[in-house]
């Protein structure tokens, strides 16, 4: 027989499932720090590839000027002007980072605390009715 | 209207009813029209320039998430590219990649926007997006659709670079990047599409009657006396017969997606004011417009106890007529539905009396 409590409580985590995402539920279940920290890191990495990419554009741009004067350049003073500005990219990338992901996991905890609710009333539900779920990913989660 | 109303309630459920053959249907019409729109901008390749490959590539892309789009859309341009400059097809796609380090990777909704932009270039309808955003979105819409103008007009000047050079050096990049940093009309399209984004996102928000389709057409109003007041001063070589009809075409799309989106019935608008212990509250409340669509119902009048009885003898009855049917060739114009379901005692009855 279908039961439809149990039912409706199946269709509302299957929902809350479709609308956060797998990466958002299983986010949830790390620590603050280990979330920023790690979003911090994979943005300062994907900026850094991202400069690097520039870096190589703009040399390709001035390919025929670096062939003429390869042996004149002041690398000392280019090597200041390449990573000053990299360094300063980065820490800007970290600020706005950790604020925004600190933002983030709030919102998502918000998110995710109602979902988390709906999958106590079904783990309710089975051990009311004295029969505890065989399959724990029987949701999809 | 209420044919249209009952127009958007048959489609939606047609839609709700078919939304698994359809989803995959719409997404190789997406497909589809991406890989013909970047064959028509640069269409170099003989084997990717050709019905059969647009229709395969948008098959591909009918089996993915449309993220997915994006990139096969980024190789596809690379491959095409590739086949008359390689030094060319290289910085396209370490520029498809700064793209998507910096700015795709964090906000992957508005890379579809941006390459949206490209495809409705190619199809001559790129002022409908500005509005749409404006309509749907907020103004930092304006971000992806200044830069999805950006990559078509690399795209556009790339191929100017290609057809006038002769041979393949990576002065081409150059040439494609200052020819990019000279092009009038992209700094016209960015400023412009600006502009509309944020003026049809403030009349939207407007609490006034009819806001939404003022906004749709204020928005296509303000492209077209924008564009042609730019065209004017600086004389930028706009076609006035193409830009009049993809406004006019921008519009009326714009207008059938608002419509099927939110249609609002400002006639039965209420004004309300209430109260609680902080606030004294005056709100407006816009009804949306809903009709059902007509619908053919047979009602069945049983008279019964017994569900599994029941449904036992329909089925049998049902099984009778369908025989009737087939042995006396009765025609479907005379289709009567009619059941008739007997209690247990009237059964016994019946027996009793064979």
């Amino acid at each position: 027989m279908v039961n439809e409590e149990k039912t409706r409580i199946m269709i509302k985590i299957a929902q809350y499932e479709t609308d956060l995402g797998e990466k958002v539920i299983n986010e949830g279940s790390c620590y603050k720090k280990d979330y920023i920290r790690s979003h911090m890191l994979s943005a300062m990495f994907n900026f850094s590839t991202a400069y690097i990419l520039i870096l190589v554009l703009a040399a390709l741009y001035n390919i025929d000027y670096i062939f003429l004067n390869f042996v004149t350049i002041n690398y000392v003073k280019l090597f200041f002007e390449i990573f000053v500005p990299y360094f300063l990219l980065i820490m800007f990338c970290a600020i706005i980072s950790s604020i925004y992901f600190n933002d983030k996991y709030k919102k998502d905890r918000e998110k995710i605390k109602k979902y988390y609710v709906e999958l106590k009333r079904l783990e309710k539900y089975y051990s009311e009715s004295g029969k505890e779920a065989m399959d724990d990913t029987i949701t999809g989660a | 209207m209420t044919q249209l109303l009952v127009l958007r309630e048959q489609l939606q459920k047609f839609y709700q009813k078919y939304t698994l053959v359809l989803n995959p249907l719409f997404r190789f019409i997406t497909g589809y029209i991406t890989f013909y729109a970047a064959n028509r901008v640069v269409g170099y390749n003989p084997l990717l320039n050709q019905t059969w490959a647009e229709v395969i590539t948008g098959c591909i892309s009918m089996l993915f998430p449309v993220q997915v789009l994006l990139f096969l859309a980024s190789v596809f341009i690379v491959l095409q590219i590739a086949y008359v400059s390689h030094y060319l097809a290289i910085t396209t796609a370490m520029m498809f990649m700064v793209l998507y380090f910096i700015y795709i990777r964090f906000v992957p909704k508005h890379g579809l926007v941006v390459l949206a932009m490209p495809v409705l270039y190619a199809l001559n309808i790129p002022y409908a997006m500005p509005v749409l955003m404006g309509l749907v979105s907020t103004p930092v819409s304006a971000v992806p659709i200044v830069t999805g103008v950006a990559v078509y007009y690399f795209l556009l000047d790339t191929v100017y670079v290609i057809g006038t050079s002769t041979e393949d050096t990576i002065n081409l990049y150059k040439l494609v990047m200052q020819q990019l940093a000279s092009d009038t009309q992209m700094y016209v399209s960015v400023f412009i599409f600006t502009i509309v984004t944020f003026i049809v996102y403030f009349i939207r928000e407007r609490k006034a009657d009819y806001a939404f389709e003022i906004a749709v057409v204020t928005g296509s109003f303000l492209n077209l006396i924008l564009f042609l007041i730019v065209n004017y001063l600086m004389d930028i070589n706009i076609n006035i017969l193409q830009l009049l009809s993809g406004i006019t075409i921008s519009c009326v799309l714009v207008w059938v997606i608002q419509f099927f989106r939110l249609p609002l019935n400002y006639a039965g608008a209420e004004n309300l004011q209430f109260e609680d212990d902080e606030y004294y509250y005056y709100v407006r409340a816009v009804p949306k417009m809903s009709i059902s669509a007509a619908r053919k119902k047979v009602k069945r009048f049983n008279t019964h106890h017994n569900a599994e009885e029941e449904t036992g003898l329909e089925s049998n009855i049902e099984q009778e007529d369908m025989d009737l049917k087939e042995n006396k060739g009765i025609m479907p114009g005379h289709d009567f539905d009619f059941t008739v379901s007997l209690d247990k005692e009237d059964l016994e009855e019946i027996e009793k009396e064979n």
